[in-house]
Formats: structure tokens, sequence, C-alpha cells
């Protein structure tokens, strides 16, 4: 049972939406306020699963009900569900909510997504993990690549490609840029898994403005010593997408792959310099790759990508049997992980070891050692 | 003293006839240079005259005309002697009017004033005149010089200028009702789908009880589910077409990456009224690559030549053909270096005689208020001049026409798509 709260300040909207539920019920529990203050009372009375609130209301708007939601109750999914349509309202929309969806919308699609949001959180259990993973907006990006894009989008007549190329190579750009381009808004519900198609379906002006508004990267202000460590993670991911693409079943499971192997790791990016990430990490339990899924499932990027992430550390554990897209991320990283073996290790235990459980089943006895042989000379 | 005979001239007269000769001579070298200094003047002036930029025309009062620069040739499309054995009226409609006004009031100096010259195809040139009356020649009567500025690059780049501007308005609309319009679509369909749960259960509950006289549960057991699926689907309709406004009036000035088959779709979704009770349409298309275009640039071509179409069918129909086909097509084109779209009609297809015309600004063939001429014109620039692409059109057998236009997929292999 999902425990939603939904805020509009129109009564029809919130009618309609109780009775949308009630052939749900068994499904989606749904509480209703007419105000972000309503809003606010009835969160302090027990805290739901998922907040979706419209945007323009008067008094304290979406985007200040959220940011309070954001303080307070971070393990919250925050959804704006919004009939606005300018770039100005999605820009403060997206700074505090985790998705945007677009109205007319049915709030049965919501339910799928957010069971597996839901679903990982309980994997994770750990409640100053989701409060600290809740409240993540942006992610940080080596300085040196800012700093390019940042020069490149002040070109009048910088082409679309160029910045592209820039963003589809790191990490926290590509996932923010993913997360941006599957809220409704954008696509009306169709799934974006290509980094480039992100990037081109948003356009110049939008991505300016998301710079503009600081709203693409985090940056390092107070924290300058964690540059080197962001930095590694944007290395390792170029290496994974370099090996996985080699590795794709087909052309159609390339882009998926890529996807996933440059956005595997911002659930790391996201714990970087914080006490709950080493203290999670001291137990050894932690596995990072449901960390980022959870991230990317709270940011609406398609399931695809959230899975294949999700199982991609143990694949075994997960029930990944043979080459699943999961399993070809995780040998990818496995193999870039031997490649730049001598370069400084990553923090914490986050660098997978081969998952042997899996390979014992996938592969005869030595045959796994002459199949990454001809995976090397291919690569080399 | 006596005159006596030629030849017999005392010695200083002798010296003076040199002398004289010698004069004569030297004033005969000199009007030679003088007329060759004259000629070069000459020369120069008219050198001059083919400098100026804009079309010139010396005419006598009666509207002969006396002189024409190159410009004025150039314009026009006919030869100088063409030009000096026409009356300007030929050229230049309500000339009478104007010459009279300047030579019954010299004094009124200079007269400028907007004006049509009409060049050898018939093309009516919009001009910025300025007619100035001159002293005659020597004792001649005097002339009026009439310098013609072309207007038509300014009179497109005013077109296209209102025509921004009237989009961007209306891109500032589509928001501001998309917002009023979201709202109540949101809870319409809510509640629709409510029903459409609740009636399952209530129909059950129909079948048993009793039958009553006036109710027909048969009937509502069929018409009602339907009833409910198609007010859901006039919602998805509603939010479409919101969609298609908000795009067709996008404001964004930068190239974006388009689907161009989904962005004919949706412009067809706007210019639905224009053509859905004259044509049916038909889209054929293959799957393209995104394409670097201005959306809202070629959404405005594809409308434009999808209501060109619709206008000529409706023009053409009969009591024995009351619709026609509009046919959209997409494809790769060949080489692959570019896309192709086409838009196909099965109207009476454009004459012949006006086919070099077709892309003039502000020719049409449609009645006032119904075309104003600009719609070919503004495509050819979108796609040539912004978009390095090219805009033809072929005619089509038995009857119809079609116009193809291509957009080029340079760009595209900076990135391939990953």
């Amino acid at each position: 049972m999902i425990d939603v709260l939904f805020v509009d300040d129109d009564p029809d909207v919130l009618e309609g939406l109780q009775n949308r539920l009630h052939p749900l019920r068994q499904q989606l529990r749904g509480r209703f306020a007419d105000s972000g203050e309503a809003a606010l009372q009835a969160l302090s009375e027990r805290c739901p699963d998922v907040v979706v609130t419209d945007m323009r209301m008067p008094g304290m708007d979406g985007a200040a009900l959220l940011r309070t939601v954001r303080q307070r109750y971070p393990q919250t999914v925050r959804i704006i569900l919004s009939g606005e349509t300018g770039t100005q309202g999605f820009l403060s929309a997206i700074s505090s909510a985790h998705q945007v969806l677009a109205k007319p919308c049915d709030v049965k699609d919501l339910q799928g997504s957010i069971e597996e949001t839901l679903a990982l959180q309980r994997a994770l259990h750990n409640p100053d993990l989701m409060a600290l993973l809740g409240r993540v907006q942006r992610l940080p990006a080596p300085p040196r690549i800012t700093q390019q894009l940042n020069a490149l989008l002040l070109q009048p007549d910088v082409g679309l490609s160029a910045v592209a190329d820039v963003i589809r190579a790191d990490p926290a750009l590509a996932a923010r840029v993913l997360q941006l381009v599957n809220s409704a808004y954008f696509t009306r519900g169709y799934a974006v898994d290509s980094i480039v198609d992100a990037v081109r379906v948003l356009g110049l002006d939008l991505l300016r403005g998301v710079v503009l508004a600081a709203e693409l990267y985090a940056d390092f202000a107070g924290r300058p010593h964690l540059a080197p460590t962001v930095q590694q993670i944007h290395d390792l991911a170029l290496a994974v997408v370099q090996r996985v693409e080699r590795l794709a079943g087909s052309a159609a499971e390339r882009p998926l792959l890529a996807t996933a192997a440059m956005v595997q790791d911002v659930g790391l990016l996201a714990l970087l310099g914080s006490e709950v990430g080493r203290e999670c990490d001291a137990d050894g339990e932690l596995d990072f790759g449901l960390v980022s899924a959870y991230l990317l499932s709270l940011w609406g990027l398609p399931y695809a990508v959230v899975r294949t992430v999700a199982w991609a550390r143990q694949p075994a554990r997960y029930g990944q049997v043979g080459l699943t897209p999961s399993s070809r991320l995780h040998l990818a990283t496995v193999l870039a992980l031997r490649d730049r073996a001598g370069a400084a290790t990553l923090p914490w235990a986050v660098e997978p070891a081969l998952d042997h459980a899996w390979a014992h089943q996938a592969f005869a006895p030595g045959q796994l050692a002459s199949w990454l042989a001809a995976q090397d000379a291919r690569h080399g | 003293m006596t005159l006596e005979s030629d030849n017999a001239a005392p010695p200083g007269d002798e010296a003076e006839c040199g002398r004289l000769r010698h004069e004569l001579r030297s004033r005969q070298q000199e009007a030679e240079v003088n007329g060759q200094q004259m000629q070069r003047i000459f020369d120069y002036i008219l050198r001059l005259q083919d400098l100026i930029p804009g079309a010139m025309f010396v005419v006598s009062a009666s509207g002969a005309v006396q002189r024409v620069n190159r410009a004025a040739t150039d314009l026009l499309g006919r030869s100088t002697e063409a030009l000096l054995s026409v009356p300007l009226a030929e050229v230049l409609p309500r000339a009478g009017e104007l010459l009279q006004a300047l030579t019954q009031a010299p004094a009124a100096g200079t007269i400028r004033r907007d004006a049509e010259l009409v060049s050898v195809s018939g093309e009516r040139i919009p001009v910025m005149l300025s007619a100035t009356v001159q002293a005659g020649e020597g004792d001649g009567p005097p002339t009026v010089v009439l310098i013609a500025m072309d207007m038509r690059e300014q009179r497109r780049l005013e077109v296209e200028l209102r025509h921004a501007q009237k989009l961007e308005s209306i891109g500032q609309l589509a928001a501001g009702i998309a917002h009023e319009i979201n709202t109540p679509m949101q809870f319409i369909g809510d509640n629709l789908r409510f029903v459409q749960d609740s009636v399952k259960d209530v129909l059950q509950l129909a079948r048993q009880l009793p039958p009553a006289a006036d109710v027909d549960v048969a009937f509502l057991e069929t018409r009602l589910p339907r009833a409910l699926q198609r007010g859901l689907e006039g919602v998805q309709r509603v939010s479409r077409i919101v969609e298609a406004l908000k795009t067709f009036a996008h404001p964004r000035t930068e190239a974006e990456w388009v689907d161009l088959n989904e962005l004919i779709d949706k412009t067809l979704v706007v210019s639905a009224n224009a053509v859905k009770y004259v044509a049916d349409v038909q889209c054929e298309f293959q799957s393209l690559p995104l394409v670097e275009c201005g959306r809202g640039d070629i959404s405005q071509v594809i409308l434009n030549l999808v209501t060109n179409a619709a206008h000529a069918i409706e023009d053409s129909l009969t009591e024995q053909h009351r619709r026609g086909h509009i046919v959209l097509r997409t494809r790769l084109a060949e080489g692959g270096d570019a896309v192709e779209v086409e838009v196909e009609d099965d109207g009476p297809g454009v004459p012949a005689a006006i086919i070099h015309r077709i892309y003039d600004p502000f020719f049409t063939t449609k009645a006032v208020g119904r075309g104003t001429g600009q719609g070919l014109s503004i495509c050819r620039s979108i796609v040539v001049d912004r978009h390095h692409g090219r805009l033809w059109h072929s005619a089509v057998s038995p009857q119809g026409s079609r116009f193809h236009f291509t957009l080029p997929l340079k760009a595209q292999r900076e990135v391939p798509r990953d």
C-alpha cells in the first residue's frame, strides 16, 4: 500500500483524484490537502511515501512546500504535478522536486515507478541513508568539466552536439539531464535512456537556463578535497562505458548499457564526504548499485536503467542468469577496474570484485578466463 | 594702301597668317582636348549613373523615357532600347499623376513615395521612389528624374518580423491557456476513469434487478463503457492540441534535434481545421534520423504546404469529386545526406503560366482574406535561406501538385547517436 498526499488548490482536481483512487484503493491510499499549509499539517500527522503537489497555489506554492518537505521529511518522494508549460516554471519545480509531471496524467502510471522506488528503499533499509539520498538534488562534477561546459554554453553559436559530448561523458551531468528529460514535462511519458537524445530533446536554451539557475550540478564550495575523487569516478565511468559498449549483446542494447555504465556510481557521488556513507561502508553491507538505483528511481529514470544499475554489483543475488544487461555491466566494470589497477583507489569498498556465484553459473570452469582474454584481445 | 593679289602679300601679312594658322591649330588641339575631356566627363557621369544603387529614369513631362541606368534594366528585366520605346506608365502604373504633380508645381522639389514597378514578367516590385524636376538640357524643356530603390528584401524582412511576432504572441497565449486547459483536463480524466470503473459494478448490480420497463440494460451495457472510452480519448485529444499549439509556436530560436515525423503529426493536429472538411490526410513516413532544425520554423513550412494543398483541393471540389487527398511522405533523400518531406494533393495543380512566380513574396491566386501570398515565400526563406535545404515543386498525374523540401543532415555526422 502506497501512502500518497495530494496537494492542489483546485477542489475539482482533488475530488477527481479521490474518485480516481477509488478503484486503486488496494494499492494506493490517498490523503488530500487544498494548500501548502494544510499539506504541512497533514504531513505532521503522518509522513506519506509520496507527496504530489500542484505548482501554482496561493500562499505557499508547490516549490516552497517541497523545499520544506525536503528539509523535514527527506525520505518522502517529492513530485510536482503541474499544468504549467513554461521553462521558468519548470526550473523552479525541479529545484525541489524529484520528478515533475504534466497535467493531465493518470496517477495509476505513477504506481509502478513508486512501487519500485519503495522496494529499493526497503532493500536498503537504512533511514539515515534514505534521508540523505532524498535530500540530494544535484551531484558534483569535476571542475574541469563544468568549466568546459559553462564556456561552451556561453558561446553564442555553439552546437548542441558539442554540449552533448561533454554531458554524456560525466556521470553527474548525464544523470541530471536524464532526470530532467524523463519528467513528463518534456516527453509526456515516453522514456529516454540515451544521454545524447536527452540533451537534444532539452535543447540549448533550457540547458543554459538550468546551468544559470545552478541546477545542473553541485559545486564544491567548502569541500575542494573531494574534487580528485569526483574526477576518479568520472574517469572510471568513461572506462566502463568503453568496455560495456563492446560487451553489448545487440546494437539496440548499447544505449541502455552505455547510460547505465555512465550513471551507475551516482550513489557514490551522492554519499561523498558524508558521515552516513562512511558508516554504511564500515559494516561492508552496503550495495552501492542499489544506492545508485534508488537515487535514479527517485529521479524518474527509465526502469530499464534503474534495474540494470541495481543488479550490476551482485548479479547472482538478484537472479541474473547468464549474460543480462546487469551482468554485462558487472563484467565491464570488473574489466575496467582491472585495466586501471595501480591507479589511486576509490573510497570505501566500492570496487566490485567479480561475482563468483554468477560466474560459476554462467561459465564452465576455466571458460571465463579465456572469455575474458578474448575480450581483452578485442579491447586492445 | 591698296589691296593687291593674294600671292603678293606683303611679308608682314605672311607672318601674321602663320601666326593665325598656328593659333588655329592650337585652338583645334585645345578643342580636341576639351572634347576628349568632355567625353571623359560624360562617360564618368554615365558610369556614375550606373553606380546609383537604384533604378534611374529620366523622362519628359509627357512621360517619354529619355534615359535609364543599368539598375533600371536589371530590375525590370528589359533592355535600354525596350525601356526607351515605351511610356513610363507601362513600367510605373499611374506615372501620369506623379509627373503632373511635379511639373505643375516644380517648387515642390522632390516627391518621395512608395510605388510599384512592373517587371517584364509582370512581377510588381515594391520600390521607394524619389522624383525631382531638373532644368532641361540647353534650352530644352525640363525633365523629371526618377530614382526607384528596390524594397523587396526590406518588405520580406518586415513580413518575416511581423510573422515572428505573431508566432511569439501565439506562443505566449498558448502557454497561458495551456495551464487553464490542462487543469480541468486532469479532473475530467480522473472522473471519467472513476466512472468507467464504477460502471462495471453498477451494471453488474443492474443485471441482478428485475427488468424495468424504461431501462434498456443491454444498450447501456454496450454503450456506457464506449461512451466513457470516447470521453477519455477526447481528453487525450485536447491535451494533444494544447501540446501541439505549444510546439508550433515554439519560441526557441536555436536549432534543436527534431523528429520530423513527430513534428508533422503535431502540425497536422493544428491544421486539422483547414483540412478535415475537404480532404483525407494520409501519412507515409519512413523512419528518419533526428534532424537539426528550428522546430517552429519547419512546423510553419509544413502547415503552409498543407494549407495550400487543402485550399487547392477545396477550389476544385465538385459534385462528383467531393473530397480530395493529401499525402505526406518522409524519407531519407537519395545519397542519405538529407531528409525529404513531400506534400502531395490531388487538386488542380499549379498552372504553368504562374509556376515561376509562386515563390515571389505577395504573389497569390487566392481570394483576398484567404491568402496573403506570403506562404511559399516564407517556406522558401525558411528552407533555403535558413536551413540550406531545397524546396521545389513537381506535377502529379493525372492531376495535383507535389511540393518537396529537404533538410540537410550535415551536422548529423559530428556525433554518432549513442
